[in-house]
């Protein structure tokens, strides 16, 4: 411990003559960070190419993606969720007042009795939790065209991802390949009780969306984007301004998901939706389907949105409870339980809520038969991305820069501990071992490489937070992301430092003659 | 001259003690030739015995210490003396462990140096031996009191104690004012008074110095070596110093004359 404080003040008193070590690793750090940069791509270029998207009034097709997530089932709790596929425990029979014809017509209602309803079903005999679901908003208009992009889907009985063409163009899935016209859109409580109930299908002639009954908004005047969040929210989000919409939505998701940038997965916008399906081996048991849709540029966990929509003051709200129990052969007394407690809460009757509201009992949702989507082929309105060198030239370049940084490093402090090797070999004269001379040393040398991997941040730093800064974010954002990138820098620097540091210092101090000082004289 | 008054420690013990009573022995082999070695004997803090170095260099071996055979009593100041390339470094350099002999024996007290472990190396550096080299040596990134300082903290004394010492050594050298000096800062006989503080800080048995004035001035020579006086006279440390340096001699108790290799005189009370 004392020969590391005395290599720290080593450090202060001998920066200046040692000042080609610092600025080694400050080359390495800046050659490192401005190679991770070019890795990561330009944020400006995911988000340049999510307004051209948004801006070109192009419509997203939230083609969907099951994931069994069997992992989060571990025997023998399991989760009972109001919108299993039996149709035996739908929200809407729970909260009949907020439905009509199975869709949710009464928002607010749903939302308070939901999570009024939270405690008290933790209350419920065997019920071990009580978790809000919550569905995805979408981006859709009538009578645009529609665009697939990149959108994977996944073919539940091959248990294979296929394309989403090629999704289409089976033949059980599409009557003619290539021909990929949508004629209908139907609300899956139009198709509910069929044991596919979690999929989406495409028979021919309709695609069935499940899981967000009004994916589809109804038309919208030219010029106006409406941002529909699932099922029973439909039309909160309306902004005339398409680049509105983009700053203050999309940008403002961008920070949270970086890991997407360094990952070089473009942003897209993901979220997601759980369905429950019996499980075909043990007919007692569901099997929860997580549903992730995304839009083919903009990536977004559904967190990520989620917080950042909260940031932007939406407050998503949940659409269903999940309620996870202890055994599967409880789940009808709790579910009984449950409806009891619905019975007696603050329910709002159909008829009331129609003559509150002055509203036709017919379906909110109706899409006239005839409306046409006509899918587009792959990234056709994508602009293309600009230069991206390819990941493995990227990572061969940044660290070939990194370690001829360390190697000039290592140069130099061989150079600067040969000139002292006399100083060490007298440390070791007045009784010091060379493991403390070497703490000593290397210490010293690791605050120089420290310091000198801040000085190529702070260089790199006005850039990073440029192009951080074309995305939309705070001040305290980019902060956090370079405060982040410095943790992340330093801790390299120091690893570096003490590997090539450490070797030329070992060599010199195990090396440093007592002899050497047995000089002057005769 | 420098007052030793405040000097703390066993050096202050010493004080009391007075000097030591063994007298000097100093001969070549030759003149040691057919006498019975003898082991070390009570009193005798340096013992060396037979000691030969050579060194292989292009034109051959050349023999740079041939047979000396060496006694320092605790207390003495002894001075080696000779011309430039006589041995007197190399011999020095052997007495203190720097320099592997090819042949012969050193004792440190009890301790043969080259059969010592590194261990004991250490021990002997950290708590025996006491150096001051011709150029000093001072750690360049250091204060002159953390020169002072650096070997104490080896000691087992506190915190406090060793930064009381250290100060207290720098003030017996005269530089009480340039504690916080840089070697840079001093001048060469500052430095040197430096670095007999530093090599008295672990109060060792015995001092090597090494021309200890060679690169001093007439006025830096005298006080360097009016400090070494003072520590041999009033605080009985043991001292060994070799020098080219006649005025060296006026200050020890007794001096030593190599030539070629070999002690061919002896001067003074031993």
């Amino acid at each position: 411990m004392k020969f590391a404080l005395m290599g720290l003040k080593m450090a202060r008193r001998s920066f200046t003559r040692s000042v080609l070590a610092v600025l080694s690793i400050a080359f390495a750090t800046v050659t490192l960070i401005a190679a991770g940069h070019l890795a990561m791509g330009h944020p400006g270029e995911a988000a340049s190419t999510a307004r051209a998207f948004i801006g070109g009034d192009v419509l997203v097709f939230p083609q969907a993606m099951a994931v069994e997530d069997a992992a989060l089932h571990p025997e023998p709790s399991w989760r009972l969720s109001w919108g299993d596929p039996d149709g035996q425990h739908l929200l809407s029979e729970l909260l009949p007042s907020a439905f009509h014809r199975g869709v949710m017509v009464d928002e607010a209602a749903c939302v308070k009795d939901l999570e009024g309803m939270i405690p008290e079903i933790k209350q419920v005999d065997g019920v071990t939790g009580v978790y809000p679901v919550y569905s995805m908003p979408a981006l859709i208009k009538l009578g645009d065209e529609l665009t697939l992009g990149s959108l994977r889907a996944r073919d539940p009985e091959r248990d294979q991802k296929l394309g989403l063409d090629e999704y289409l163009t089976e033949g059980k899935y599409l009557s003619a390949p290539g021909q990929a016209v949508v004629e209908n859109w139907v609300p899956e409580t139009e198709i509910e009780g069929r044991r596919e109930f979690g999929y989406d299908r495409f028979d021919g002639q309709r695609i069935f969306l499940s899981g967000a009954q009004p994916v589809v908004s109804s038309p919208q005047p030219a010029g106006q984007i409406r941002v529909s969040v699932p099922s029973h929210r439909a039309g909160v989000w309306d902004y005339t301004d398409p680049e509105e919409f983009f700053y203050e939505v999309v940008g403002s998701l961008q920070l949270p998901t970086r890991k997407h940038y360094w990952s070089r997965q473009r942003l897209t916008m993901t979220g997601l939706t759980h369905q429950y399906r019996e499980d075909r081996d043990y007919p007692s048991r569901f099997i929860r389907e997580t549903r992730y849709w995304t839009t083919p540029q903009v990536q977004l966990g559904w967190e990520d949105f989620f917080s950042a929509a909260e940031a932007a003051g939406w407050e998503p709200e949940p659409s269903a409870l999940a309620v996870s129990v202890e055994s599967p052969a409880l789940t009808g007394r709790q579910v009984e339980d449950i409806r009891r407690l619905v019975a007696g809460g603050t329910v709002v009757s159909v008829a009331d809520w129609f003559e509150n509201h002055q509203m036709s009992p017919e379906p909110m949702l109706a899409i006239p038969p005839g409306d046409i989507l006509q899918v587009r082929s792959e990234g056709e309105d994508f602009p293309t991305p600009s230069f991206a060198p390819p990941q493995v030239v990227v990572s061969m370049i940044t660290w070939s820069a990194y370690i001829m940084g360390a190697m000039l490093y290592a140069g130099t402090v061989y150079i600067v501990l040969m000139r002292r090797r006399q100083q060490l070999a007298l440390m070791k004269v007045l009784g010091a071992t060379n493991g403390q001379v070497l703490c000593s040393v290397l210490t010293e040398m690791v605050t120089l490489g420290a310091v000198g991997s801040l000085i190529g941040l702070g260089v790199m730093s006005p850039p990073v937070l440029w192009q951080l800064g074309t995305a939309a974010g705070t001040a305290g954002d980019f902060l956090r992301t370079v405060a982040g990138m410095g943790g992340q820098v330093l801790l390299v620097a120091v690893a570096v430092c003490v590997i090539f540091g450490g070797v030329p210092a070992y060599l010199l101090v195990s090396r440093a003659a007592e002899e050497s000082l047995a000089g002057g004289g005769d | 001259m420098v007052v030793l008054s405040h000097i703390g420690g066993r050096l202050g013990r010493r004080m009391l003690l007075g000097r030591g009573d063994g007298a000097c022995i100093g001969m070549s082999q030759s003149e040691n030739k057919g006498r019975t070695r003898s082991r070390p004997y009570r009193g005798r803090v340096l013992h060396a015995e037979g000691l030969i170095k050579h060194y292989h260099t292009p034109r051959g071996v050349v023999a740079a210490v041939d047979g000396v055979n060496l006694t320092v009593r605790k207390g003495e100041f002894v001075a080696v003396m000779g011309p430039s390339g006589c041995g007197k470094t190399t011999l020095l350099s052997m007495l203190g462990g720097l320099v592997r002999p090819t042949a012969g024996r050193v004792y440190l007290e009890e301790l043969q140096l080259a059969e010592a472990d590194d261990s004991e190396m250490i021990e002997v550096r950290r708590h025996r031996l006491g150096f001051v080299f011709q150029s000093y040596y001072l750690l360049e990134h250091m204060t002159a009191l953390e020169n002072v300082l650096f070997p104490l903290q080896f000691s087992r004394l506190s915190a406090k104690e060793q930064s009381e010492r250290a100060e207290r050594l720098v003030d017996m050298v005269g530089l009480g004012d340039r504690l916080e000096h840089f070697p840079r800062q001093l001048s060469g006989g500052e430095k040197q008074r430096v670095a007999v503080a530093r090599a008295l800080a672990n109060e060792p048995a015995v001092l090597l110095a090494d021309e200890p004035t060679g690169n001093l001035d007439a006025e830096s020579t005298e006080a360097v070596l009016s400090i070494l006086q003072d520590l041999n006279r009033r605080l009985s440390q043991t001292i060994v110093s070799v020098t080219h340096d006649p005025a060296v001699r006026d200050y020890a108790t007794r001096s030593l004359h190599l030539e070629a290799g070999r002690i061919v005189r002896r001067e003074g009370d031993g």
